[in-house]
């Protein structure tokens, strides 16, 4: 008999099997609603101390908060734990949803046969308001995502330390989202334009969370298909999967619709060992994998070293050096696009040859040394998010009570000092996490090799050219952190 | 489906959750602002270091981007309790209004810093920022304007030279001294030495009580005719360090000379601390910054080769006139 707490890998504990309460909790209608108004209120907020609080980032509320808090938890916290459970209760999409939907806690599910029942259009049993176009197939992979996160990235010392940039960039994203949803249908613009989507969904690969099937034989003769479909009680999967066949977290935006739609009990919340999962689907999750790792890199070189130049470079809005800036943006994007890549794809070029492995593409090769960089670029961007909530944490309490800096002191905290958390073991922390990255790089990758290269010998040869190029990657990473 | 009670509470939460933000932090702040009339006058100032001012408008994320904030001149009246409220829209600055006995206050970004002055005499008082902030420090300064009652009139405020200063083009020539007179005005120089090294400008509980006039300086330096001068120009320009040259036959005086001009060229780089007349008061707004630090030896070369220039007596044998206040 299978246990009612261990689901169908003796490896992962079945979360909602084995804390009842919460299984009850997420079945209510308003979650996610609940959190996500919660975070709307909070990015209103924010977004208003954006365009009508100081001038002045480090004390104004959007920039602290989104760009030092929210970002070091979710990219420290939520995403190893939680996989993209941010994005069930992103307030950014919301609107659009709730247009969508014309309906913020119930369902509009009517039975196909019985024809139209309100305006909208009927996708399986539920309808919705909007053109509900199809997203186009060409366009059906995160290459659009990739060049969004590049083109924030760009801009990154813009918006940090710019609050009106930052609001113009977080409200067009509203903007955005919310026009998306009125002309493609459901979570299009989750799945396929969201920058910050685009590398979340990456890297929960590596998180410990996963929403999976108990059962797939009971998905087999489910004649619901609540999950996709919808029903009475849920929405069909918003992210234009079909939750039964679920295997990896990339694109399972955790809403738990799948949990509540299911009438068989059989959609569960797993938690698994980190890193469990390692396959690469394309060249854009490739890609995504290769510009992640340079972001990290660049950003480690722009705000951490001490090339005061190159941040004057990067910060075109207030030096003003357009020909400075062209260059460095040009820099990253040849770096991010062609250089770091073409290295990587040369290592597995030559792994490929080393193994004299022709059956093997140099598709599959280069997909399988991306493996590494999944854990590997997870664990290099936290330890560059360590030190900004490190040395800059304090700003948090004191722009918690003045987050517009018109002189509030709502928490008797506005006048503490900026206050450095533990310096001096800022290198040794992100010391231990590229190393701890690169060991769990190293065996996602020699898995996937293995995959690939079928045998271990050649597997091997396979894999040690990237192996060696990520071990060179990890020590230019210490060499920045810790001098 | 028509909405049922849940749906339209549902409804009303989240748009309250849009409006809310938005309405209540202003709504409050329009309260405190009241508030703040209501117990005395307030005037805001807003330190704005790319545009060198201090401006009374009110500087937010939506509007610093723009370059043309009135520089502040608040208009206080004799024994009338005003609060100041002091903030920085960029760096720290630090706040002076040596003549309404309102010592340097560091105003840092972000924050705001309440003071209270109550003015004891009637007149116009300059304010400074005294921390040196950015290129455009030197034009931080204003004037606060105290009136003795109600319909009474103040003379003229008083002009102050090198606005915009920091932006002015590079000349078109290489000239030592060309470059010299750009780089006293493009540092800011002017602002307080005057145009042509006039001096004159004000700085309160200084020994002198005005900055050092600067146009007699190729005299101080014993240089007393044009060619001489020219001659130690040629071996300035061709022997840096000028404090290698051992002798320069063309140069009268030269060791005297050398001397003289190192000292010189040692306070513009090294700057000094300006000394109180009053020791038990306040600390002069204005100090000699030292200019090594932000100026190459070359640059600090043409600089005062630009000002020995200016000693017209140098050409002729005349002497160069004395002005009151300024030591010969």
């Amino acid at each position: 008999m299978r246990s009612p707490v261990l689901g169908c890998s003796p490896q992962r504990l079945d979360v909602l099997a084995a804390l009842p309460p919460l299984d009850r909790l997420v079945r209510r209608r308003w979650l996610p609603l609940a959190p996500a108004v919660v975070l709307l209120a909070l990015l209103a907020l924010f977004v208003t101390a954006g365009v009508l609080g100081t001038p002045v980032g480090n004390r104004n509320g959007l920039v602290v908060f989104v760009w030092i808090l929210w970002w070091f938890l979710l990219i420290a916290v939520l995403l190893p734990f939680g996989a993209r459970a941010w994005c069930a209760a992103c307030p950014v999409p919301l609107l659009g949803d709730w247009l969508q939907r014309r309906s913020l806690l119930g369902v509009r599910s009517a039975d196909p046969r019985a024809g139209k029942d309100g305006p909208g259009r009927l996708i399986g049993r539920n309808r919705y308001f909007g053109l509900a176009r199809r997203w186009p197939r060409a366009l059906s992979n995160i290459w659009m995502q990739n060049l969004g996160f590049l083109l924030l990235a760009t801009f990154s010392v813009v918006l940090l330390t710019n609050p009106l940039a930052s609001a113009v960039a977080v409200g067009g994203m509203v903007i955005l989202a919310t026009a998306v949803a009125l002309v493609w249908r459901q979570r299009s613009f989750c799945r396929y334009l969201c920058p910050v989507g685009g590398f979340l969904g990456l890297y929960s690969l590596a998180s410990a969370l996963e929403v999976r099937a108990r059962d797939r034989s009971v998905c087999a003769t489910c004649r619901d298909k609540g999950c996709i479909a919808g029903n009475e009680r849920a929405w069909g999967c918003p992210w234009l999967e079909y939750p039964s066949r679920l295997e990896r977290n990339c694109a399972c935006g955790f809403c738990l619709e799948c949990v509540k739609a299911c009438p068989h009990r059989n959609m569960g919340v797993f938690l698994r060992p980190p890193f469990a999962e390692r396959r690469l689907a394309g060249w854009d999750e490739a890609w995504k994998a290769y510009l992640m790792l340079t972001l990290a890199l660049a950003y480690s070189v722009v705000y951490g070293g001490p090339w005061g130049g190159l941040k004057d470079a990067a910060n075109i809005a207030e030096s003003g050096d357009w020909a400075a800036f062209g260059a460095y943006a040009a820099g990253l994007w040849a770096l991010a696009l062609v250089v770091v890549p073409g290295l990587y794809l040369g290592a597995a070029w030559l792994g490929r040859r080393m193994a004299a492995a022709d059956e093997v593409s140099v598709r599959q090769a280069a997909l399988a040394g991306a493996a590494s960089l999944v854990p590997f670029g997870l664990l290099v961007w936290i330890a560059f998010s360590v030190p900004l909530v490190l040395a800059n944490g304090s700003y948090v309490l004191a722009v918690a009570s003045d987050p517009f800096g018109w002189g509030w002191d709502l928490f008797a905290t506005a006048s503490i000092p900026w206050t450095p958390v533990v310096p001096h073991w800022t290198p040794w922390l992100q010391a231990a996490l590229v190393g701890g990255g690169q060991a769990a790089g190293l065996r996602s990758g020699w898995l996937e090799s293995l995959d690939a290269f079928a045998q271990r010998r050649r597997a091997l040869a396979g894999f040690a050219p990237t192996a060696v190029l990520l071990t060179l990657t990890a020590l230019l990473f210490l060499r920045l952190y810790t001098g | 489906m028509k909405p049922t009670h849940r749906e339209l509470l549902a409804a009303s939460v989240v748009l309250s959750s849009l409006v809310a933000p938005v309405a209540v932090p202003l709504g409050v702040e329009a309260w405190r602002r009241d508030a703040r009339a209501a117990g005395m006058p307030t005037i805001t100032l807003t330190g704005l270091m790319d545009q060198g001012a201090w401006t009374d408008e009110e500087v937010t994320a939506g509007n610093a981007w723009r370059r043309d904030f009135r520089r502040a001149r608040p208009q206080l009246r004799v024994g009338g309790t005003v609060r100041l409220r002091l903030a920085s829209a960029d760096v720290v600055h630090s706040f002076a209004a040596p003549g309404l006995g309102i010592d340097p206050v560091e105003v840092y970004p972000g924050r705001v810093l309440e003071l209270t002055v109550t003015p004891a005499a009637s007149g116009i008082f300059e304010y400074y920022c005294t921390t040196v902030c950015g290129r455009p420090h030197f034009a931080m300064r204003g004037f606060l304007e105290v009136f003795p009652a109600e319909g009474d009139t103040l003379p003229p405020l008083p002009e102050r030279p090198g606005a915009g200063y920091w932006s002015i083009p590079p000349p078109a020539g290489n000239g030592t001294v060309a470059r010299g007179a750009w780089l006293y005005r493009r540092q800011g120089c002017v602002t307080c030495h005057g145009e042509a090294g006039a001096g004159g400008v004000p700085n309160p509980n200084s020994m002198n009580a005005l900055v050092p006039n600067l146009a007699s300086l190729a005299r101080r330096t014993f240089f007393f005719t044009a060619a001489d001068l020219g001659a130690f120009l040629t071996v300035l320009e061709r022997s840096t360090p000028l404090a290698t040259v051992k002798e320069a036959p063309a140069v009268p005086l030269f060791s005297l000379v050398k001397a003289q001009y190192l000292a010189t060229y040692h306070l513009v780089r090294d700057g000094r601390r300006s000394s109180k007349l009053d020791p038990a008061g306040h600390h002069p707004p204005l100090d000699m910054p030292a200019w090594g630090a932000r100026l190459s030896d070359d640059e600090l070369n043409a600089i005062l080769a630009y000002l020995l220039t200016l000693d017209g007596g140098a050409g002729d044998g005349a002497s160069p006139p004395h002005r009151k206040g300024e030591s010969p």
